[in-house]
């Protein structure tokens, strides 16, 4: 049986990237993190996994878990001192999405599965957790837990997903410029860093060497806590 | 001040978005903060996530105040550029 498990919040890119692997694999892990601070709708994730599995009874398994404690333990602790040094609100996104990256290991090694990728997206990529270098990094990550891991359909368009999704017959939420809103989870953090690029057009700031220098910085953590090792 | 080619440079903007931006900016900040704040007093687990919102919050402020990244509309710099031929691009 060929598997593999997607990181999965219920948007476009995330349910685009469902359908198309359930094409090519007997079963796909849909796997969704909350990290429990101001990261909240989850049941619309769970509907839209809800609509994928009656679509296709067998081939979508639905995960939910907390990655509070991952979160706490990789970003939280050194919030402060990680903002001085990094000089930018990403630590906060980042840390998060790192902390989800573990418990995705955790949860194919337990469960024997070898592939593990998400719905990230070039169009997209002003976000840090979407950058190249933070993508090439984290395959690195799970490359040495015995896991691959790449995104699904990162140079597909938005608009060519979009029109995708909706020629599925899927719910495709409320419409707000290039997003739709109540088909996946809202993060108010993530929300207030992205808000000077919405409102303002003020680019995040995320130099390739300083995304780069977190990563490397939080690698030792990552590798003991997937171990399951005390941090 | 960063080309306005490619996803990374600011984009121009009007005043007007300028202004509207700001309020609606600091005006979500601004309650956050203030829930965040009562909640560090009763919740420990949020006094570190209040003060890196505080500190963040100020620095954000100042950007903001300055512009630091952010252009208006029919500026010096707002010809346009090709992408990927501005600053960013020699580093």
């Amino acid at each position: 049986m060929i598997e593999i498990s997607l990181m999965f919040s219920g948007g476009v890119d995330s349910t685009v990237a469902a359908l198309h692997l359930a094409e090519t694999h007997d079963r796909v892990h849909l796997l969704t993190f909350a990290n429990g601070y101001g990261h909240y709708g989850f049941g619309r994730t769970k509907r839209r996994a809800d609509e994928l599995m009656a679509r296709a009874p067998g081939r979508f398994v639905y995960h939910f878990e907390s990655t509070r404690a991952l979160f706490e333990t990789i970003a939280l602790k050194t919030l402060a001192d990680d903002y001085a040094r990094f000089g930018s609100g990403f630590v906060w996104c980042l840390g998060c999405k790192l902390a989800m990256h573990v418990a995705s290991v955790r949860y194919d090694r337990a469960h024997g599965l070898s592939r593990h990728t998400d719905g990230s997206n070039a169009d997209t990529s002003e976000m840090v957790e979407q950058s190249l270098i933070s993508l090439s990094l984290v395959a690195h990550f799970y490359e040495d837990h015995g896991v691959a891991f790449g995104p699904t359909d990162y140079d597909l368009s938005r608009d060519e997903k979009r029109a995708f999704l909706k020629g599925s017959g899927l719910r495709m939420g409320l419409p707000l410029r290039d997003r739709y809103l109540g088909i996946q989870p809202s993060c108010i953090p993530g929300e207030l860093y992205y808000l000077p690029y919405l409102l303002l057009k003020r680019p995040p700031r995320h130099p390739e060497r300083v995304v780069a220098g977190y990563i490397l910085s939080k690698r030792p953590l990552m590798d003991r806590l997937a171990r399951g090792e005390e941090a | 001040m960063a080309c306005c080619g490619g996803k990374g440079g600011a984009q121009p903007i009007s005043r007007a978005r300028y202004a509207v931006g700001s309020l609606l900016l600091f005006g979500y900040h601004g309650v956050a903060g203030a829930v965040l704040e009562a909640a560090a007093l009763a919740v420990p687990r949020f006094r570190p996530v209040a003060r890196f919102h505080r500190r963040y919050l100020e620095d954000l402020w100042r950007a903001v105040r300055t512009r630091d990244g952010i252009r208006f509309l029919g500026e010096p710099g707002d010809e346009g550029c090709a992408v990927g031929t501005g600053p960013e691009k020699a580093g």
